[in-house]
């Protein structure tokens, strides 16, 4: 299968695959394998270490299904550059999905740029070019927005056996994606580094002409937040727009204005929440926004365009598209599944409500069904099935998806589909949802529950879970599984679906 | 059929036989009647339990057990009223063995319902792990 490698670049970059790896795990598919790239110099940022943390238990979920299994949850690969390097030359680099970026170790700019061993004329050069807050600059937490720094410190990550890797085993049917944001320090800097060296088509000697000539996409991301704080904090909010604006102009002159790129996403808000202003670390945790999800919609929808080309590193009829909604009400801007466009709504209304109700199920239900049908025929979902390291990830997975559903919730712009209620820890962490005791077909925000004769009441298994629970009966009756892993979500996504068809829509 | 039913109801294990009492209901092709009834109460109950109340809800042994025991009374309640009817009217006096053979009736009316559930049951969606 060939595969889309997305390199997500910095804070955004890694919130934007969270919600990608989130719509996978709820059903929706590409023709691709994903091959995610964090590049993200701040090692211990908590987006960062969250979405490899999600990551990792996708890939652990996704492993362990039949891969002829199609239509079900999780049945997209997602894999790390290097279970893509290992299984196509056997060579062994790093499996995680964040990439070191080589040199950089903390410290400030100035040791990784050996600014002391300069001599007269580079000196002045540096100096010229660098504040000395710049060169001073602890690298530790990222680049705290300052693109100057962000693109000479990653364009080491072009030198490194990584990079070397990749360019080595792109293929000719393969996809590049690139997420960044335009307003910051990481994202703004690595897009135009990253598109610049494949245009080139080689690393450390080794050229490859698929790669100079492959099909490239990106989403660079417009300001969607503010941060807290005034003029002395390090990042200032102030300044996105006018940084934008740079940005902007610079990628006007040498992304598009040369073609570099296939297929261009704008995306962006106005801006009206407020973050914490907190400088890389583990204390960087925003909550999941909107603006993401539709991000990681771009990427499905440059997954599905097929008619991108590129000739002689230039793209030819290069795309250049916006995401919108189809309205919102401004005395109340919630949105919510009829908000959004058609083409939208069919891209992930169906999957991500099944996922929603899976998780539903699994929270308040499964519990008291483990003698039906479904659970107590071979291959069974018992209790050993459910001290299973596969059914821990899916824990650990839907434990995410809760929190990332809230998160969309709280945030402004609010994402709301279903009706949930947050909840958080004592320092204000959204720590999951709760939801109230009535039928589970009436938590879809704006779409009510179908209204029945009689007659169908009658036929119908019951109300609420007792709906999913007579649909994973009926679909599991008399069908062969090849383990209880790819059971459990070949029968769950069946029923949740088969459900919301009979329920909702 | 009134002789296949007769050697059900007076064998010598789970039985009935009382002289006079066994030849007239034998006599008025009463084992036949009752014998009929059972197999058709019998497979309408399960056919109602594990067809038409193929339910989640219903996946419970409470409501297996209590088609179990819907179907006993039914059996046991209509031999003994209807045999005592007949037999009364055609001027027989009998007095236990009503419902001597009444148990008999439940009896083997509960052990066909367990025996036709383990084969009804494969039917059912939703029940077909009940009673086991």
């Amino acid at each position: 299968m060939p595969k889309l490698y997305i390199f997500a670049i910095g804070g955004t970059g890694s919130r934007v695959v969270k919600s990608l790896t989130m719509l996978l795990a709820s059903g929706v598919k590409t023709n691709y394998e994903i091959v995610p790239i964090i590049l993200d110099p701040d090692a211990s940022a908590a987006d960062v270490s969250r979405t490899t943390r999600l990551l990792n238990n996708y890939r652990i979920i996704n492993k362990s299904v039949d891969p002829n299994l199609k239509n079900s949850f999780f049945s997209n690969r997602i894999e790390s550059l290097g279970d893509v390097v290992g299984a196509s030359t056997g060579e062994s680099i790093s499996n995680e999905f964040r990439l070191n970026i080589a040199d950089l170790h903390g410290g400030s700019f100035s040791k990784f740029i050996d600014y002391n061993s300069l001599d007269k004329s580079n000196d002045a050069l540096i100096s010229l070019l660098f504040s000395k807050s710049n060169l001073d600059l602890s690298l530790e937490v990222g680049f705290q927005g300052n693109p100057n720094i962000g693109s000479v410190v990653l364009n080491k990550f072009t030198e490194s056996i990584e990079y070397l890797q990749f360019v080595q085993n792109f293929q000719k049917e393969d996809k590049i994606f690139i997420i960044s944001s335009i307003f910051g320090g990481t994202g703004a800097a690595g897009f135009p580094l990253i598109l610049k060296n494949i245009r080139e088509g080689s690393a450390s000697g080794h050229y490859n002409d698929h790669l100079k000539n492959a099909v490239v996409g990106a989403v660079t991301v417009l300001p969607y937040f503010k941060l807290d704080g005034d003029n002395s904090e390090a990042i200032q909010s102030s300044t996105f727009i006018s940084k934008t604006k740079a940005a902007l102009g610079y990628y006007h002159k040498n992304l598009s204005g040369n073609r570099s790129i296939n297929a261009l996403y704008y995306i962006g808000d106005n801006a009206s929440n407020n973050y914490k202003n907190i400088v890389g670390g583990v204390g960087q945790k925003n909550d999941a926004h909107f603006v993401e999800l539709a991000s990681a919609l771009a990427i499905l929808d440059f997954a599905d365009e097929a008619t991108l080309n590129t000739e002689n590193g230039r793209a030819v009829d290069p795309k250049y598209l916006e995401f919108g909604i189809d309205s919102i009400d401004l005395n109340n801007p919630i949105i919510t599944f009829n908000n959004l466009a058609l083409e939208t709504q069919k891209r992930f209304k169906l999957p991500l409500t099944q996922l929603f109700f899976a998780t539903q199920y699994l929270d308040n239900e499964l519990s008291k069904t483990k003698k039906s049908p479904f659970a107590v025929e071979e291959p069974r979902i018992d209790d050993n099935f459910l001290n299973s390291q596969f059914y821990s990830s899916i824990s650990a997975f839907l434990k995410e998806f809760k929190i990332w559903l809230a998160e969309l919730k709280r945030n402004k712009l609010s994402f709301a589909p279903y009706y949930i209620v947050e909840t958080t820890d004592t320092e204000g962490n959204i720590t999951g949802f709760t939801t109230s005791d009535q039928d589970i077909f009436n938590f879809v925000t704006g779409i009510p529950k179908r209204q029945r004769s009689l007659w169908q009441k009658f036929k119908k298994s019951g109300d609420s879970y007792d709906i999913i629970t007579g649909n994973l009966n009926s679909y599991s009756k008399g069908k062969n599984f090849s383990n209880a892993e790819s059971k459990f979500l070949e029968i769950f996504s069946h029923a949740t679906a088969d459900s919301i068809s009979d329920e909702l829509f | 059929m009134n002789d296949l039913f007769a050697a059900l109801y007076e064998n010598n294990f789970i039985g009935f036989y009382s002289s006079g009492f066994s030849e007239e209901i034998f006599d008025e092709y009463l084992y036949q009647k009752y014998g009929v009834t059972l197999v058709i109460s019998v497979s309408l109950l399960l056919c109602i339990y594990y067809k038409i109340m193929d339910k989640p809800r219903f996946a419970k042994l409470k409501y297996w057990v209590s088609a179990l025991f819907i179907t006993v009374i039914i059996n046991f309640t209509f031999l003994w009223t209807n045999s005592e009817a007949i037999l009364n009217a055609k001027g027989f006096s009998f007095d236990g063995e009503y419902m001597s053979l009444a148990f008999v009736n439940a009896l083997y009316a509960a052990i066909l319902f367990f025996l036709f559930s383990l084969v009804i049951k494969r039917l059912s969606v939703n029940n077909s792990k009940i009673p086991f």
